[in-house]
């Protein structure tokens, strides 16, 4: 993890003391959760999550659906592809296009989806062997002021409840994609993605920007909307015990229910 | 192991011909009942990335593309120039905001349009009030469905102008070009690819003046006069008065501020 300067760690630390974030809320709050759907219409599904009001943490995904040959291990079924990308102005460390954070992000983000079972791969294929559809969320932080894995959690799966795939025909060898009618993707389940953070023994969720610079541990856990727990991460040095972990499995457990209500309750913007 | 995009035919000319409907066309109108001179739905947001010095996203029709300013800043030595800023132009199109996935990796035609852009918008930008530094302005599509970089380059200089960038002039960018053979102003995607012409204007509506203009296609030359008056009519009595009016909207007054 970065560091932060001294004066900004003593203030978070004082905050978080009193038992509040840096903004005020409690700290197992989230800030206000803006979802709005079709952000980009030319996407086969998009979404635009903000957390907060005023320095909010952005994040744009987009889902396309394309026809591709299947991975050679598992010919009878499609496939999901995540990438979460902070764009070089979204934080103020960033410079490289692409950094080790945002790799992980990806691949959590991706493990919770796909091992959720939330999209039913072998309905993905239209010639075993030859074409599935392979899915790609792709995701592009605005801004990043803090949170933005569970920011993209929430994105991706936005994204792709708000996915209309092209229907395939045949003609002879050729397969036509035929983009006038469209169906949605099918979910089976809604997984989201929670994580605690801790800072001086105590435990957050939805840090700011300088909050989570301060904090020495992030467990992130996916639940499913049965309260099933189908992922976890763990980032930044601290250790922690039996008791404290098993406290935030409930916990998460809880508050997913939270998150998932503001999925199902988002904005239509667009055309 | 090869993929299977060879044989896939997303949008082919036979599909998009037969989208055209032809009791619009008796009416001189577009396929998408647009008439010939009129612009898609347009729409500016300003200042929605809040980490950037400036930011602006520009919705015409289904082509949505947002532009980031970060700096001026102090440049890096080997790149500084003793008497101006750099003008460092980064356009690119998000993998999913086309209809056929784009690679991630960065395609000639974002080189090409980074520096169309960066072009369009170094003679209008006062360069010489930052010496030794760097400006960068980041274009990105978030969805491409025809005009995107004229459409980018509003963005840009709107992006500028929220970093407050001192420059001469905004500048605005659309196209003009040849459909069935009549002169039509805006073209969205399928009528790029059914289209005989195409003609993207960047105009500055204040001085009057075009910064950059490219073709693909062909004209006669009256039409493509025609076609470059249609274009500038609209930018002047269309799109430059909707920009002016959300600029005012977030930056005050309307009276003109040399005035003072």
């Amino acid at each position: 993890m970065f560091t932060i300067d001294k004066i900004t760690e003593k203030r978070v630390r004082e905050a978080i003391k009193r038992g509040e974030h840096l903004d005020g809320r409690d700290l197992m709050e989230f800030r206000p959760i803006y979802i709005e759907k079709g952000f980009s219409p030319v996407a086969e599904g998009s979404a635009l999550v903000r957390f907060g009001d005023v320095r909010s943490t952005k994040v744009l995904a987009g889902v396309k659906c394309e026809v591709e040959a299947p991975y050679e291990d598992s010919p009878d079924e499609g496939f999901i592809n995540v990438m979460v990308e902070r764009m070089p102005y979204a934080s103020p460390f960033k410079m490289r296009e692409l950094d080790d954070e945002d790799i992980i992000i990806s691949r959590v983000v991706d493990r919770i989806i796909r091992s959720s079972e939330a999209i039913p791969f072998e309905e993905l294929v239209i010639e075993v062997g030859k074409h599935v559809w392979g899915i790609y969320v792709e995701m592009d932080v605005l801004d990043d002021f803090g949170n933005v894995m569970d920011a993209a959690g929430l994105a991706a799966m936005a994204a792709l409840m708000d996915a209309k795939m092209p229907i395939v025909r045949r003609e002879g060898e050729e397969i036509i994609l035929d983009d006038s009618e469209r169906v949605p993707l099918k979910l089976l389940k809604r997984p989201v993605t929670i994580s605690f953070y801790r800072i001086d023994g105590h435990r957050l969720v939805d840090p700011l920007f300088e909050e989570e610079h301060v904090a020495d541990i992030r467990l992130t856990f996916g639940v499913t909307e049965r309260g099933e727990i189908c992922g976890i991460h763990k980032s930044g040095p601290g250790l922690f015990t039996m008791k404290e972990f098993e406290d935030l499995v409930d916990n998460a457990i809880r508050l997913s229910n939270y998150l998932r209500k503001r999925l199902e309750r988002i904005l239509k913007i667009a055309s | 192991m090869v993929r299977g995009d060879a044989i896939v035919n997303m949008v082919n000319e036979r599909l998009l011909k037969s989208l055209i409907n032809p009791e619009l066309r008796k009416e001189g109108k577009r396929h998408d009942g647009r008439r010939r001179d009129q612009y898609r739905d347009f729409e500016v947001l300003i200042g929605v990335v809040e980490r950037a010095q400036g930011s602006a996203l520009v919705r015409l029709g289904k082509t949505h593309v947002l532009a980031v300013v970060h700096g001026p800043y102090e440049a890096p030595r080997h790149v500084a120039l003793p008497d101006r800023a750099i003008l460092n132009v980064v356009y690119r199109t998000v993998t999913y905001a086309v209809m056929k996935r784009k690679k991630p990796t960065i395609s000639k035609r974002e080189r090409e349009l980074s520096r169309i852009i960066r072009e369009a918008l170094e003679g209008v930008v006062f360069l010489d009030r930052y010496p030794r530094s760097q400006i960068d302005v980041y274009v990105y599509v978030i969805s491409s469905h025809g005009g995107s970089r004229t459409t980018g380059c509003t963005a840009a200089a709107l992006a500028l102008a929220d970093a407050g960038i001192p420059m001469k002039d905004l500048v605005i960018g659309l196209a003009g070009g040849k459909v069935e053979g009549h002169v039509v102003v805006d073209l969205d995607d399928i009528e790029d690819k059914i289209g005989d012409a195409d003609l993207p204007l960047m105009y500055l509506p204040n001085l009057k003046k075009l910064s950059m203009i490219q073709a693909d296609g062909i004209f006669t030359r009256d039409e493509l006069i025609a076609a470059v008056r249609a274009v500038v009519d609209r930018i002047e009595k269309g799109l430059y008065p909707t920009i002016r009016e959300t600029i005012m909207r977030k930056y005050g007054s309307d009276s003109d501020v040399y005035d003072r």
